[in-house]
Protein backbone atom coordinates (compact mmCIF):
# COMPACT_ATOMS: atom_id res chain seq x y z
CA UNK A 1 0.00 0.00 0.00
CA UNK A 2 1.50 3.24 -1.20
CA UNK A 3 -0.08 5.45 1.38
CA UNK A 4 0.63 3.13 4.24
CA UNK A 5 3.05 4.66 6.67
CA UNK A 6 5.95 2.31 6.88
CA UNK A 7 7.03 2.38 10.43
CA UNK A 8 10.36 1.27 11.63
CA UNK A 9 11.33 -0.01 15.00
CA UNK A 10 14.35 1.61 16.51
CA UNK A 11 15.88 -1.80 16.90
CA UNK A 12 16.00 -2.23 13.13
CA UNK A 13 19.40 -0.66 12.90
CA UNK A 14 21.20 -3.96 12.84
CA UNK A 15 24.86 -4.81 12.66
CA UNK A 16 25.01 -4.89 8.87
CA UNK A 17 23.55 -1.42 8.25
CA UNK A 18 25.66 0.01 11.01
CA UNK A 19 28.75 -1.18 9.23
CA UNK A 20 27.39 0.36 6.01
CA UNK A 21 26.84 3.64 7.82
CA UNK A 22 30.34 3.60 9.14
CA UNK A 23 31.67 2.91 5.67
CA UNK A 24 29.77 5.99 4.38
CA UNK A 25 31.20 8.05 7.19
CA UNK A 26 27.92 9.07 8.67
CA UNK A 27 26.91 6.35 11.06
CA UNK A 28 27.54 7.91 14.42
CA UNK A 29 24.89 9.67 16.46
CA UNK A 30 21.96 9.24 14.09
CA UNK A 31 18.60 8.96 15.81
CA UNK A 32 16.26 6.49 14.11
CA UNK A 33 12.94 8.01 13.04
CA UNK A 34 9.70 6.81 11.52
CA UNK A 35 9.57 7.77 7.86
CA UNK A 36 6.81 7.47 5.32
CA UNK A 37 6.75 8.03 1.60
CA UNK A 38 4.70 11.09 0.70
CA UNK A 39 5.63 11.36 -2.98
CA UNK A 40 7.29 9.08 -5.48
CA UNK A 41 8.15 9.88 -9.07
CA UNK A 42 9.79 7.39 -11.39
CA UNK A 43 10.93 9.46 -14.35
CA UNK A 44 11.90 7.03 -17.05
CA UNK A 45 13.16 8.63 -20.20
CA UNK A 46 15.38 8.12 -23.18
CA UNK A 47 16.60 11.70 -22.71
CA UNK A 48 18.21 13.35 -19.68
CA UNK A 49 17.37 13.23 -16.00
CA UNK A 50 16.08 9.68 -15.72
CA UNK A 51 15.72 9.05 -11.99
CA UNK A 52 13.49 7.91 -9.18
CA UNK A 53 12.62 10.73 -6.77
CA UNK A 54 11.18 10.03 -3.36
CA UNK A 55 9.96 12.42 -0.69
CA UNK A 56 9.90 11.12 2.85
CA UNK A 57 8.05 12.64 5.79
CA UNK A 58 9.91 12.36 9.05
CA UNK A 59 7.72 11.83 12.08
CA UNK A 60 8.38 13.94 15.13
CA UNK A 61 10.13 16.79 13.30
CA UNK A 62 8.25 19.91 12.30
CA UNK A 63 8.61 21.20 8.75
CA UNK A 64 9.00 24.74 10.08
CA UNK A 65 12.09 23.74 12.10
CA UNK A 66 14.07 22.35 9.18
CA UNK A 67 15.45 24.67 6.55
CA UNK A 68 17.87 22.30 4.81
CA UNK A 69 18.78 18.65 4.73
CA UNK A 70 21.59 16.48 3.46
CA UNK A 71 20.47 12.95 2.68
CA UNK A 72 22.84 10.01 2.37
CA UNK A 73 21.19 6.87 1.05
CA UNK A 74 22.98 3.79 2.28
CA UNK A 75 20.88 1.09 0.69
CA UNK A 76 18.12 1.00 -1.90
CA UNK A 77 17.14 -2.23 -3.63
CA UNK A 78 14.10 -3.24 -5.64
CA UNK A 79 12.36 -6.61 -5.59
CA UNK A 80 14.29 -7.82 -8.61
CA UNK A 81 17.49 -7.33 -6.66
CA UNK A 82 18.42 -4.16 -8.54
CA UNK A 83 20.70 -1.74 -6.71
CA UNK A 84 19.18 1.73 -7.01
CA UNK A 85 22.15 3.61 -5.58
CA UNK A 86 24.05 5.74 -8.05
CA UNK A 87 27.62 4.96 -7.08
CA UNK A 88 28.93 7.48 -9.61
CA UNK A 89 27.01 10.39 -8.09
CA UNK A 90 28.85 13.19 -6.35
CA UNK A 91 28.67 13.45 -2.57
CA UNK A 92 25.34 14.81 -1.35
CA UNK A 93 25.10 18.41 -0.26
CA UNK A 94 22.56 20.35 1.78
CA UNK A 95 19.39 21.26 -0.09
CA UNK A 96 16.67 23.64 1.08
CA UNK A 97 13.60 21.81 2.36
CA UNK A 98 9.97 22.67 1.67
CA UNK A 99 9.73 24.30 5.08
CA UNK A 100 12.37 26.84 4.14
CA UNK A 101 10.12 28.20 1.38
CA UNK A 102 7.06 28.57 3.59
CA UNK A 103 6.16 30.95 6.35
CA UNK A 104 6.52 29.31 9.75
CA UNK A 105 2.75 29.36 10.34
CA UNK A 106 2.14 27.60 7.02
CA UNK A 107 4.76 24.93 7.60
CA UNK A 108 3.08 23.05 10.40
CA UNK A 109 3.33 19.51 9.00
CA UNK A 110 6.13 17.02 9.39
CA UNK A 111 9.53 17.74 7.88
CA UNK A 112 9.99 16.34 4.41
CA UNK A 113 13.21 15.31 2.71
CA UNK A 114 13.88 14.45 -0.91
CA UNK A 115 16.22 11.86 -2.34
CA UNK A 116 16.96 10.51 -5.79
CA UNK A 117 17.84 7.01 -6.91
CA UNK A 118 18.37 5.20 -10.17
CA UNK A 119 15.28 3.96 -12.01
CA UNK A 120 14.18 0.54 -10.85
CA UNK A 121 13.59 -2.16 -13.41
CA UNK A 122 10.21 -2.08 -15.17
CA UNK A 123 9.76 -5.59 -13.80
CA UNK A 124 10.11 -4.34 -10.24
CA UNK A 125 6.97 -3.78 -8.21
CA UNK A 126 8.42 -2.49 -4.97
CA UNK A 127 11.51 -1.10 -3.36
CA UNK A 128 12.17 -3.74 -0.79
CA UNK A 129 14.38 -1.57 1.36
CA UNK A 130 15.39 2.05 1.47
CA UNK A 131 17.84 2.92 4.20
CA UNK A 132 19.72 6.11 4.85
CA UNK A 133 20.66 9.01 7.05
CA UNK A 134 19.76 12.64 6.93
CA UNK A 135 21.47 15.62 8.49
CA UNK A 136 18.89 18.26 9.32
CA UNK A 137 19.75 21.92 9.59
CA UNK A 138 17.45 23.53 12.15
CA UNK A 139 18.51 27.13 12.72
CA UNK A 140 15.66 27.80 15.14
CA UNK A 141 17.35 25.52 17.67
CA UNK A 142 20.15 28.02 18.31
CA UNK A 143 19.46 31.73 18.77
CA UNK A 144 23.05 32.52 17.79
CA UNK A 145 22.89 30.58 14.52
CA UNK A 146 21.37 33.39 12.49
CA UNK A 147 23.00 36.79 12.50
CA UNK A 148 21.41 39.88 10.93
CA UNK A 149 23.47 42.85 9.86
CA UNK A 150 21.67 46.11 9.00
CA UNK A 151 23.30 48.90 7.02
CA UNK A 152 25.70 46.49 5.35
CA UNK A 153 25.80 48.73 2.29
CA UNK A 154 27.80 51.25 4.35
CA UNK A 155 30.69 49.10 5.54
CA UNK A 156 32.68 50.35 8.51
CA UNK A 157 35.80 48.59 7.34
CA UNK A 158 35.70 46.32 10.37
CA UNK A 159 34.59 42.67 10.32
CA UNK A 160 30.92 42.05 11.07
CA UNK A 161 30.42 41.29 14.73
CA UNK A 162 28.04 38.76 16.25
CA UNK A 163 28.16 36.23 19.05
CA UNK A 164 27.47 33.40 16.60
CA UNK A 165 30.20 34.40 14.14
CA UNK A 166 32.73 34.66 16.93
CA UNK A 167 31.77 31.31 18.47
CA UNK A 168 31.98 29.65 15.04
CA UNK A 169 35.37 31.16 14.26
CA UNK A 170 33.94 32.97 11.23
CA UNK A 171 35.11 36.39 10.10
CA UNK A 172 33.18 38.34 7.46
CA UNK A 173 34.06 41.79 6.17
CA UNK A 174 32.09 43.80 3.63
CA UNK A 175 34.43 45.03 0.95
CA UNK A 176 33.72 48.53 -0.39
CA UNK A 177 34.59 49.43 -4.01
CA UNK A 178 37.59 51.45 -2.77
CA UNK A 179 38.79 48.53 -0.67
CA UNK A 180 38.34 46.16 -3.60
CA UNK A 181 40.38 48.50 -5.78
CA UNK A 182 43.12 48.61 -3.14
CA UNK A 183 43.06 44.79 -2.93
CA UNK A 184 43.37 44.63 -6.71
CA UNK A 185 46.42 46.93 -6.67
CA UNK A 186 47.97 44.91 -3.88
CA UNK A 187 47.37 41.65 -5.75
CA UNK A 188 48.76 43.18 -8.97
CA UNK A 189 51.92 44.27 -7.22
CA UNK A 190 52.36 40.82 -5.70
CA UNK A 191 51.85 39.31 -9.16
CA UNK A 192 54.43 41.67 -10.70
CA UNK A 193 56.93 40.88 -7.94
CA UNK A 194 56.44 37.18 -8.48
CA UNK A 195 56.93 37.49 -12.25
CA UNK A 196 60.04 39.60 -11.77
CA UNK A 197 61.44 37.07 -9.32
CA UNK A 198 60.88 34.39 -11.94
CA UNK A 199 63.10 36.34 -14.34
CA UNK A 200 60.49 37.68 -16.77
CA UNK A 201 61.34 40.79 -18.81
CA UNK A 202 59.51 44.11 -18.36
CA UNK A 203 57.24 43.71 -21.38
CA UNK A 204 56.16 40.23 -20.35
CA UNK A 205 55.50 41.41 -16.80
CA UNK A 206 53.47 44.39 -18.05
CA UNK A 207 51.38 42.19 -20.35
CA UNK A 208 50.78 39.53 -17.73
CA UNK A 209 49.89 42.01 -14.98
CA UNK A 210 47.40 43.72 -17.32
CA UNK A 211 45.92 40.34 -18.09
CA UNK A 212 45.76 39.53 -14.37
CA UNK A 213 44.03 42.83 -13.61
CA UNK A 214 41.47 42.42 -16.39
CA UNK A 215 40.46 39.04 -15.03
CA UNK A 216 40.40 40.19 -11.40
CA UNK A 217 37.02 40.04 -9.72
CA UNK A 218 34.62 42.70 -10.99
CA UNK A 219 31.29 42.74 -9.19
CA UNK A 220 28.13 43.08 -11.26
CA UNK A 221 25.72 45.90 -10.47
CA UNK A 222 24.09 45.22 -7.12
CA UNK A 223 26.55 42.50 -6.10
CA UNK A 224 27.89 42.66 -2.55
CA UNK A 225 31.52 41.71 -2.06
CA UNK A 226 32.65 39.93 1.11
CA UNK A 227 35.98 38.78 2.45
CA UNK A 228 35.30 35.62 4.42
CA UNK A 229 37.34 33.47 6.76
CA UNK A 230 35.49 30.27 7.59
CA UNK A 231 38.05 27.59 8.44
CA UNK A 232 35.47 25.24 9.96
CA UNK A 233 33.00 25.59 7.03
CA UNK A 234 30.36 26.82 9.45
CA UNK A 235 28.52 29.21 7.12
CA UNK A 236 25.36 27.50 5.92
CA UNK A 237 24.03 30.27 3.69
CA UNK A 238 23.65 33.97 3.11
CA UNK A 239 20.40 35.80 2.48
CA UNK A 240 19.08 39.33 2.40
CA UNK A 241 16.09 40.58 4.35
CA UNK A 242 14.39 43.40 2.49
CA UNK A 243 12.71 46.48 3.94
CA UNK A 244 9.39 44.63 4.19
CA UNK A 245 10.99 41.85 6.19
CA UNK A 246 10.88 39.33 3.36
CA UNK A 247 13.85 37.04 2.94
CA UNK A 248 15.48 37.35 -0.46
CA UNK A 249 17.43 34.27 -1.45
CA UNK A 250 21.01 34.91 -2.40
CA UNK A 251 23.25 33.48 -5.07
CA UNK A 252 26.81 33.36 -3.73
CA UNK A 253 29.87 32.93 -5.91
CA UNK A 254 33.49 32.73 -4.91
CA UNK A 255 36.29 34.20 -6.97
CA UNK A 256 39.79 35.52 -6.29
CA UNK A 257 39.28 34.90 -2.58
CA UNK A 258 36.13 37.02 -2.39
CA UNK A 259 32.51 35.98 -1.96
CA UNK A 260 30.02 37.87 -4.12
CA UNK A 261 26.34 37.94 -3.23
CA UNK A 262 23.47 38.77 -5.55
CA UNK A 263 19.76 38.17 -5.58
CA UNK A 264 16.96 37.91 -8.10
CA UNK A 265 14.81 39.86 -5.64
CA UNK A 266 16.33 43.16 -6.71
CA UNK A 267 19.32 45.27 -5.87
CA UNK A 268 19.92 45.54 -2.10
CA UNK A 269 18.64 48.83 -0.67
CA UNK A 270 19.75 50.85 2.34
CA UNK A 271 17.07 49.31 4.58
CA UNK A 272 18.00 45.73 3.72
CA UNK A 273 19.82 43.44 6.11
CA UNK A 274 22.42 40.78 5.47
CA UNK A 275 21.48 37.47 7.04
CA UNK A 276 24.16 34.86 7.76
CA UNK A 277 23.08 31.40 8.86
CA UNK A 278 25.61 29.23 10.66
CA UNK A 279 25.82 25.51 11.23
CA UNK A 280 26.38 25.26 14.95
CA UNK A 281 26.28 22.11 17.03
CA UNK A 282 22.79 22.93 18.28
CA UNK A 283 21.40 23.42 14.76
CA UNK A 284 22.51 20.07 13.40
CA UNK A 285 20.63 16.86 13.97
CA UNK A 286 21.21 13.51 12.35
CA UNK A 287 18.44 10.95 11.81
CA UNK A 288 18.42 7.51 10.27
CA UNK A 289 15.52 5.92 8.45
CA UNK A 290 14.50 2.59 6.99
CA UNK A 291 11.45 2.20 4.79
CA UNK A 292 10.40 -1.17 3.44
CA UNK A 293 8.00 -2.35 0.77
CA UNK A 294 7.59 0.91 -1.14
CA UNK A 295 5.16 0.27 -3.96
CA UNK A 296 6.42 1.61 -7.28
CA UNK A 297 4.16 3.72 -9.52
CA UNK B 1 19.73 5.37 -26.68
CA UNK B 2 17.90 2.14 -27.06
CA UNK B 3 14.71 3.33 -28.61
CA UNK B 4 15.09 6.94 -29.58
CA UNK B 5 15.28 6.23 -33.24
CA UNK B 6 12.27 4.04 -33.67
CA UNK B 7 11.29 4.68 -37.22
CA UNK B 8 7.70 4.53 -38.29
CA UNK B 9 6.76 1.35 -39.97
CA UNK B 10 5.11 3.11 -42.80
CA UNK B 11 6.13 5.11 -45.77
CA UNK B 12 4.11 8.12 -46.64
CA UNK B 13 3.89 9.25 -50.15
CA UNK B 14 2.96 12.85 -50.38
CA UNK B 15 2.30 14.71 -53.51
CA UNK B 16 3.35 17.87 -51.78
CA UNK B 17 5.71 19.08 -54.45
CA UNK B 18 3.20 18.51 -57.19
CA UNK B 19 0.40 20.17 -55.31
CA UNK B 20 2.49 23.12 -54.23
CA UNK B 21 4.29 23.68 -57.49
CA UNK B 22 1.37 23.00 -59.72
CA UNK B 23 3.49 21.36 -62.37
CA UNK B 24 6.10 19.03 -60.99
CA UNK B 25 4.72 15.69 -59.99
CA UNK B 26 7.67 14.62 -57.91
CA UNK B 27 6.75 12.41 -55.04
CA UNK B 28 8.21 13.00 -51.61
CA UNK B 29 8.19 10.65 -48.64
CA UNK B 30 7.57 11.87 -45.12
CA UNK B 31 8.54 9.63 -42.26
CA UNK B 32 7.70 9.72 -38.58
CA UNK B 33 10.39 9.03 -36.00
CA UNK B 34 10.10 8.73 -32.27
CA UNK B 35 12.89 10.92 -30.99
CA UNK B 36 12.29 10.46 -27.27
CA UNK B 37 10.07 8.56 -24.87
CA UNK B 38 9.43 9.77 -21.33
CA UNK B 39 7.33 7.64 -19.03
CA UNK B 40 6.73 9.85 -16.06
CA UNK B 41 5.23 7.70 -13.33
CA UNK B 42 4.14 9.58 -10.25
CA UNK B 43 2.16 9.33 -7.13
CA UNK B 44 2.03 12.86 -5.84
CA UNK B 45 -1.20 13.39 -3.93
CA UNK B 46 -4.01 12.91 -6.43
CA UNK B 47 -1.77 13.46 -9.43
CA UNK B 48 -0.71 10.58 -11.60
CA UNK B 49 1.72 10.62 -14.45
CA UNK B 50 1.78 10.47 -18.22
CA UNK B 51 3.80 9.18 -21.10
CA UNK B 52 5.14 11.63 -23.64
CA UNK B 53 6.46 10.85 -27.08
CA UNK B 54 8.56 13.39 -28.92
CA UNK B 55 7.97 12.84 -32.59
CA UNK B 56 9.85 14.29 -35.53
CA UNK B 57 8.97 14.24 -39.19
CA UNK B 58 11.56 13.29 -41.74
CA UNK B 59 11.77 13.42 -45.49
CA UNK B 60 12.39 15.74 -48.38
CA UNK B 61 8.84 17.17 -48.39
CA UNK B 62 9.31 18.91 -45.05
CA UNK B 63 10.32 22.25 -46.50
CA UNK B 64 6.84 22.63 -47.95
CA UNK B 65 5.19 22.07 -44.59
CA UNK B 66 4.44 25.16 -42.55
CA UNK B 67 2.96 23.53 -39.49
CA UNK B 68 2.02 20.08 -38.27
CA UNK B 69 0.27 18.19 -35.52
CA UNK B 70 -0.18 14.58 -34.52
CA UNK B 71 -3.66 13.26 -33.92
CA UNK B 72 -3.68 9.97 -32.07
CA UNK B 73 -6.37 7.45 -32.95
CA UNK B 74 -5.24 4.58 -30.76
CA UNK B 75 -2.43 3.65 -28.42
CA UNK B 76 -1.89 0.46 -26.45
CA UNK B 77 0.94 -1.13 -24.53
CA UNK B 78 2.08 -4.70 -25.05
CA UNK B 79 -0.03 -5.79 -22.08
CA UNK B 80 -3.15 -4.65 -23.90
CA UNK B 81 -3.77 -1.50 -21.87
CA UNK B 82 -5.41 1.37 -23.72
CA UNK B 83 -3.27 4.50 -23.41
CA UNK B 84 -5.46 6.90 -25.38
CA UNK B 85 -9.09 7.50 -24.59
CA UNK B 86 -9.75 10.46 -26.85
CA UNK B 87 -9.54 14.18 -26.39
CA UNK B 88 -9.29 17.48 -28.21
CA UNK B 89 -6.77 17.58 -31.05
CA UNK B 90 -3.58 19.49 -30.23
CA UNK B 91 -2.77 22.83 -31.83
CA UNK B 92 -0.69 22.95 -34.98
CA UNK B 93 2.97 23.67 -34.30
CA UNK B 94 5.18 25.65 -36.68
CA UNK B 95 7.95 23.52 -38.10
CA UNK B 96 10.60 25.84 -36.70
CA UNK B 97 9.42 25.46 -33.10
CA UNK B 98 11.33 23.08 -30.84
CA UNK B 99 13.36 21.81 -33.76
CA UNK B 100 10.20 20.49 -35.36
CA UNK B 101 9.36 18.19 -32.44
CA UNK B 102 5.72 17.28 -31.97
CA UNK B 103 4.44 16.00 -28.64
CA UNK B 104 2.03 13.18 -28.00
CA UNK B 105 0.81 12.69 -24.44
CA UNK B 106 -0.65 9.33 -23.43
CA UNK B 107 -1.59 7.56 -20.24
CA UNK B 108 1.14 5.61 -18.47
CA UNK B 109 1.58 2.07 -19.73
CA UNK B 110 1.66 -0.81 -17.28
CA UNK B 111 4.79 -0.80 -15.19
CA UNK B 112 5.71 -4.21 -16.56
CA UNK B 113 5.03 -3.23 -20.18
CA UNK B 114 8.00 -3.26 -22.52
CA UNK B 115 6.67 -1.50 -25.61
CA UNK B 116 3.72 0.33 -27.07
CA UNK B 117 1.97 0.88 -30.34
CA UNK B 118 0.52 4.19 -31.52
CA UNK B 119 -1.58 4.86 -34.58
CA UNK B 120 -3.07 8.07 -35.85
CA UNK B 121 -2.60 10.75 -38.43
CA UNK B 122 -0.10 13.49 -38.96
CA UNK B 123 -1.86 16.61 -40.13
CA UNK B 124 0.30 18.81 -42.28
CA UNK B 125 -0.37 22.42 -43.11
CA UNK B 126 1.03 23.17 -46.55
CA UNK B 127 0.30 26.86 -47.16
CA UNK B 128 1.58 26.79 -50.74
CA UNK B 129 -1.37 24.58 -51.68
CA UNK B 130 -3.94 27.29 -51.13
CA UNK B 131 -3.60 31.04 -51.76
CA UNK B 132 -6.45 31.61 -49.34
CA UNK B 133 -4.17 30.73 -46.43
CA UNK B 134 -2.78 34.26 -46.45
CA UNK B 135 -4.98 37.26 -45.67
CA UNK B 136 -3.54 40.75 -45.80
CA UNK B 137 -5.31 43.64 -44.09
CA UNK B 138 -4.01 47.16 -44.69
CA UNK B 139 -5.17 50.59 -43.51
CA UNK B 140 -5.87 49.05 -40.13
CA UNK B 141 -7.15 52.18 -38.43
CA UNK B 142 -10.04 52.43 -40.91
CA UNK B 143 -11.19 48.86 -40.31
CA UNK B 144 -11.96 48.89 -36.62
CA UNK B 145 -15.04 47.36 -35.00
CA UNK B 146 -16.55 45.78 -38.10
CA UNK B 147 -15.90 42.35 -39.62
CA UNK B 148 -12.78 42.38 -41.79
CA UNK B 149 -13.42 42.07 -45.47
CA UNK B 150 -11.12 39.86 -47.55
CA UNK B 151 -11.66 37.35 -50.32
CA UNK B 152 -10.07 34.53 -48.34
CA UNK B 153 -12.12 35.25 -45.23
CA UNK B 154 -15.28 35.22 -47.32
CA UNK B 155 -14.28 32.02 -49.08
CA UNK B 156 -13.56 30.33 -45.77
CA UNK B 157 -16.72 31.80 -44.18
CA UNK B 158 -14.76 33.38 -41.34
CA UNK B 159 -15.84 36.47 -39.48
CA UNK B 160 -13.02 38.28 -37.69
CA UNK B 161 -13.18 41.79 -36.30
CA UNK B 162 -10.33 44.14 -35.45
CA UNK B 163 -11.39 45.83 -32.22
CA UNK B 164 -10.70 49.39 -31.13
CA UNK B 165 -9.39 49.77 -27.56
CA UNK B 166 -12.75 51.27 -26.57
CA UNK B 167 -14.77 48.31 -27.84
CA UNK B 168 -12.25 45.92 -26.29
CA UNK B 169 -12.68 47.64 -22.92
CA UNK B 170 -16.48 47.39 -23.26
CA UNK B 171 -16.23 43.68 -24.06
CA UNK B 172 -13.97 43.11 -21.09
CA UNK B 173 -16.54 44.86 -18.90
CA UNK B 174 -19.33 42.66 -20.26
CA UNK B 175 -17.33 39.52 -19.55
CA UNK B 176 -16.34 40.58 -16.06
CA UNK B 177 -17.09 38.02 -13.40
CA UNK B 178 -19.55 39.96 -11.27
CA UNK B 179 -21.72 38.52 -8.50
CA UNK B 180 -24.61 37.82 -10.88
CA UNK B 181 -22.37 35.98 -13.32
CA UNK B 182 -20.74 33.97 -10.53
CA UNK B 183 -24.18 32.99 -9.20
CA UNK B 184 -25.21 31.93 -12.69
CA UNK B 185 -22.05 29.85 -13.14
CA UNK B 186 -22.46 28.32 -9.69
CA UNK B 187 -26.04 27.27 -10.43
CA UNK B 188 -25.03 25.79 -13.77
CA UNK B 189 -22.11 23.86 -12.28
CA UNK B 190 -24.31 22.60 -9.44
CA UNK B 191 -26.79 21.34 -12.01
CA UNK B 192 -23.97 19.45 -13.68
CA UNK B 193 -23.09 17.74 -10.40
CA UNK B 194 -19.97 19.67 -9.35
CA UNK B 195 -19.28 19.94 -5.62
CA UNK B 196 -19.14 23.28 -3.81
CA UNK B 197 -15.40 22.79 -3.32
CA UNK B 198 -14.85 22.20 -7.04
CA UNK B 199 -17.02 25.17 -7.95
CA UNK B 200 -15.19 27.47 -5.51
CA UNK B 201 -11.85 26.37 -6.92
CA UNK B 202 -13.03 26.91 -10.51
CA UNK B 203 -14.36 30.38 -9.70
CA UNK B 204 -11.12 31.38 -7.96
CA UNK B 205 -9.18 30.14 -10.98
CA UNK B 206 -11.45 32.07 -13.35
CA UNK B 207 -10.98 35.23 -11.28
CA UNK B 208 -7.21 34.79 -11.30
CA UNK B 209 -7.17 34.20 -15.05
CA UNK B 210 -9.34 37.26 -15.55
CA UNK B 211 -6.87 39.31 -13.53
CA UNK B 212 -4.07 38.02 -15.72
CA UNK B 213 -5.89 38.64 -18.97
CA UNK B 214 -7.68 41.82 -17.94
CA UNK B 215 -6.66 45.41 -18.06
CA UNK B 216 -6.00 47.71 -20.94
CA UNK B 217 -3.76 46.27 -23.65
CA UNK B 218 -0.53 48.17 -24.28
CA UNK B 219 -0.52 51.00 -26.77
CA UNK B 220 -0.19 49.68 -30.29
CA UNK B 221 -1.73 46.29 -29.51
CA UNK B 222 -3.98 44.82 -32.18
CA UNK B 223 -7.07 43.00 -30.99
CA UNK B 224 -8.95 40.45 -33.03
CA UNK B 225 -12.32 39.05 -32.00
CA UNK B 226 -14.65 36.46 -33.39
CA UNK B 227 -16.14 33.05 -32.85
CA UNK B 228 -13.79 30.61 -31.14
CA UNK B 229 -13.87 28.26 -34.13
CA UNK B 230 -13.00 31.12 -36.49
CA UNK B 231 -10.06 32.44 -34.48
CA UNK B 232 -8.79 28.91 -33.96
CA UNK B 233 -8.15 28.91 -37.71
CA UNK B 234 -5.52 31.64 -37.36
CA UNK B 235 -2.21 29.81 -37.39
CA UNK B 236 0.08 32.78 -37.79
CA UNK B 237 0.13 36.55 -37.49
CA UNK B 238 2.66 38.96 -39.00
CA UNK B 239 2.81 42.72 -39.05
CA UNK B 240 4.49 44.24 -42.08
CA UNK B 241 5.72 47.78 -42.68
CA UNK B 242 5.24 49.43 -46.07
CA UNK B 243 8.81 48.52 -47.08
CA UNK B 244 8.05 44.85 -46.44
CA UNK B 245 10.08 44.62 -43.23
CA UNK B 246 8.45 42.88 -40.33
CA UNK B 247 7.53 44.25 -36.91
CA UNK B 248 8.19 41.47 -34.43
CA UNK B 249 5.34 40.23 -32.27
CA UNK B 250 6.79 39.09 -28.96
CA UNK B 251 3.42 38.42 -27.35
CA UNK B 252 0.15 37.02 -28.62
CA UNK B 253 -2.53 35.76 -26.27
CA UNK B 254 -6.11 34.59 -26.59
CA UNK B 255 -8.97 34.29 -24.16
CA UNK B 256 -12.32 32.66 -24.81
CA UNK B 257 -15.60 33.30 -23.09
CA UNK B 258 -19.05 32.21 -24.17
CA UNK B 259 -17.76 30.83 -27.47
CA UNK B 260 -16.12 34.11 -28.45
CA UNK B 261 -12.36 34.50 -28.58
CA UNK B 262 -10.39 37.69 -28.22
CA UNK B 263 -6.79 37.64 -29.43
CA UNK B 264 -4.44 40.37 -28.24
CA UNK B 265 -1.41 40.87 -30.47
CA UNK B 266 1.35 42.95 -28.94
CA UNK B 267 3.98 44.09 -31.43
CA UNK B 268 7.41 45.22 -30.29
CA UNK B 269 6.58 48.74 -31.47
CA UNK B 270 3.34 50.55 -32.31
CA UNK B 271 2.38 49.64 -35.87
CA UNK B 272 2.93 52.44 -38.43
CA UNK B 273 -0.21 53.89 -40.03
CA UNK B 274 0.58 52.12 -43.29
CA UNK B 275 1.27 48.73 -41.69
CA UNK B 276 -0.32 45.57 -43.04
CA UNK B 277 -1.60 42.77 -40.84
CA UNK B 278 -1.02 39.36 -42.37
CA UNK B 279 -2.96 36.38 -41.07
CA UNK B 280 -2.16 32.78 -41.94
CA UNK B 281 -5.34 30.72 -42.02
CA UNK B 282 -5.81 27.01 -41.72
CA UNK B 283 -7.82 25.92 -44.74
CA UNK B 284 -9.03 22.51 -45.77
CA UNK B 285 -7.26 22.76 -49.11
CA UNK B 286 -3.92 23.43 -47.42
CA UNK B 287 -4.25 20.55 -44.97
CA UNK B 288 -3.01 17.05 -45.61
CA UNK B 289 -3.82 14.18 -43.35
CA UNK B 290 -1.46 11.24 -43.43
CA UNK B 291 -2.01 8.03 -41.45
CA UNK B 292 0.81 6.49 -39.44
CA UNK B 293 1.43 3.56 -37.19
CA UNK B 294 4.35 3.19 -34.79
CA UNK B 295 4.83 -0.39 -33.68
CA UNK B 296 7.09 -1.65 -30.93
CA UNK B 297 8.07 1.68 -29.46
CA UNK B 298 10.39 0.47 -26.76
CA UNK B 299 9.69 1.82 -23.27
CA UNK B 300 12.51 3.20 -21.12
Amino acid sequence: MFKTAITIALALVTVAPLSAQTKKGGGSGATPVDAKVSQIHDRRTTTSFAQLSISLELAGTKMSDVSAARVTVLKAVDDTGGDLLDHEASAPDFSPTTGSFLRADAAGGPASIDLTLKNPSRDAKTITELRGEVELYMPSKDPDAVALFPKFLSPSGKPLASKGLKASGVEISIVSPAQLDAEKKKASKAKADELKKDGNDADTIKWMVESFESSFVTPDKGEIVLKVKDPGKKIHEYAFVDGAGETQRVYARETDGFVLLSTFGGEPAADWKLKVSLRTAKTMSKRSFVVKGIELP
Amino acid sequence: MRNTRTVASFALILLVAAAAGGSARAQSGVGVEVKAVSDSRSRVGDFGGSLELKIVLTGSALEKIGQARVIVKSATDDKGNVLWKGGDPPDFRPRDWNMGELSVTLANPARAAKSLRVAGTVELFVPAKDPNTVVKIDKLSTKLDKPLSAKALKAEKLSITLLSPKTYAEKQGQNKLDDAKIAELRAQAKKEGASDKEIDAAIELAKALQELGGGTPPEGALILAGKEADLDRILGVRLLKADGSEVSIPSRSSSTSGGETVMVIEPSEPPPADATLELTLLTKKATMSVPFELKNVELP
